[in-house]
């Protein structure tokens, strides 16, 4: 699937195949994804614990489940636990400096190892360990996006996901988390029991009222024709409801015994 | 219970849920309300009085009570097991989850075909 399209057709998918597992291969995609994603510093700060549902104990499956997200986890038969490893800056002067030796960082902008071990490790990085609002804004931005990089290759995969929280405490049991990460989402990963389209492209704001040009309060303006051409390449699809949605979710309500 | 069942603000905010947001048309009201009949007898109150009990106040206004919620859930679960097959479990589970939930209270269940 092309970029464009992938970002089209990605859609919260909250109905999947239960009896359907996901296959390790595309697993390790999903993941190697994420471990290729932006990263200040050069430093991975994204953890994630794969579980499969159907090798859980049943008390500890119950004991995963929320009041939101209860169902979701009932049905993926993929879950990914991610987390945020805020001990990672505390490593920040290592991964930097791999940066420079690889040429990805240079003299030309300003780089060194001295630079590195003199200003920004001790300067800047051991700082912000110290300062818990930057250190998991840092972490909290740098694991968003690579999970993000998670969740379209799930999709680029043919599989459907979706992202939510989840309480801490049971996962960090279940799953021997270390004491240095932080929670940061649930991703749920199967085959989607819906149709694809998950009754169409979910309402969002007009761009002009997020993005705005050279000053806040001046909308960017919307080019009619890259419209077009983002529909063209099927990254702007059908929005919701697409007019069978409702009939869909009764069925999907009725074959799998849930409320309408 | 004094009222007719559809008397009960509850109850229509529930089919008026069912109508608008889950495209539910009225041929199934009979069977709907037959099942919520049972429900309030078995609970021994009416559905207003069971949609309040999920329900608490609190300084930023109403909450979930998380008891009341528990308390119906469970008893949702005691009621359908007159239910004969699994599924049929779940249909009459579903009925009344259903109800609540339209009513605001925020409610899942297992799904079927594990």
């Amino acid at each position: 699937m092309e970029f464009k399209e992938v970002v089209g057709r990605r859609r919260s998918i909250r109905y999947f195949q239960p009896w359907r597992p996901v296959e390790r291969e595309k697993v390790q995609v999903i993941l190697e994804a994420a471990r290729l994603s932006s990263c200040a510093i050069n430093a991975s700060y994204l953890r994630g614990i794969v579980v499969e549902r159907d090798k859980l104990a049943p008390d500890i499956l119950e004991s995963l489940k929320t009041p939101v997200s209860g169902l979701v986890i009932e049905m993926a038969p993929l879950h990914i636990y991610f987390y945020g490893d805020t001990d990672v800056p505390n490593r920040g002067a290592k991964t930097l400096k791999q940066l420079v030796d690889v040429g990805a960082l240079n003299a030309t902008h300003g780089w060194s190892h001295k630079f590195v071990d003199e200003l920004v490790f001790p300067m800047i990085l051991q700082p912000m360990t110290k300062d818990r609002e930057a250190l998991i804004k840092a972490v909290s931005v740098d694991c968003g996006t690579a999970i993000c990089q998670a969740l379209l290759a799930a999709f680029d995969e043919g599989l459907g996901a979706c992202l939510t929280a989840f309480v801490d405490g049971p996962v960090r049991q279940a799953f021997n988390v270390p004491d240095a990460w932080i929670p940061m989402w649930f991703m749920g990963v199967g085959y989607p029991a819906e149709s694809w389209e998950a009754g169409g492209q979910r309402p969002r704001p007009p761009l002009g009222e997020l993005f705005f040009d050279g000053k806040y309060g001046v909308p960017f303006a919307r080019d009619e024709k890259v419209v077009e051409q983002l529909k063209e390449a099927k990254m702007i699809q059908a929005p919701a409801p697409l007019p069978w949605r409702k009939d869909e979710v009764r069925a999907l309500a009725r074959m799998f015994g849930l409320p309408e | 219970m004094t009222a007719e069942l559809r008397d009960y603000s509850s109850v229509q905010t529930w089919l008026a849920g069912l109508r608008e947001q889950s495209a539910a048309d009225a041929s199934g009201d009979t069977e709907r309300l037959a099942t919520l009949q049972r429900f309030c007898a078995f609970v021994g109150k009416d559905p207003d009085a069971i949609v309040r009990e999920c329900l608490r106040d609190s300084d930023a206004g109403t909450k979930i009570s998380i008891k009341g919620r528990r308390l119906y859930a469970t008893k949702i679960e005691e009621f359908a097991q007159q239910a004969g097959d699994a599924r049929a479990r779940a249909a009459l589970g579903s009925t009344l989850r259903s109800f609540l939930i339209h009513n605001g209270i925020f409610l899942q269940s297992a799904p079927l075909l594990r």
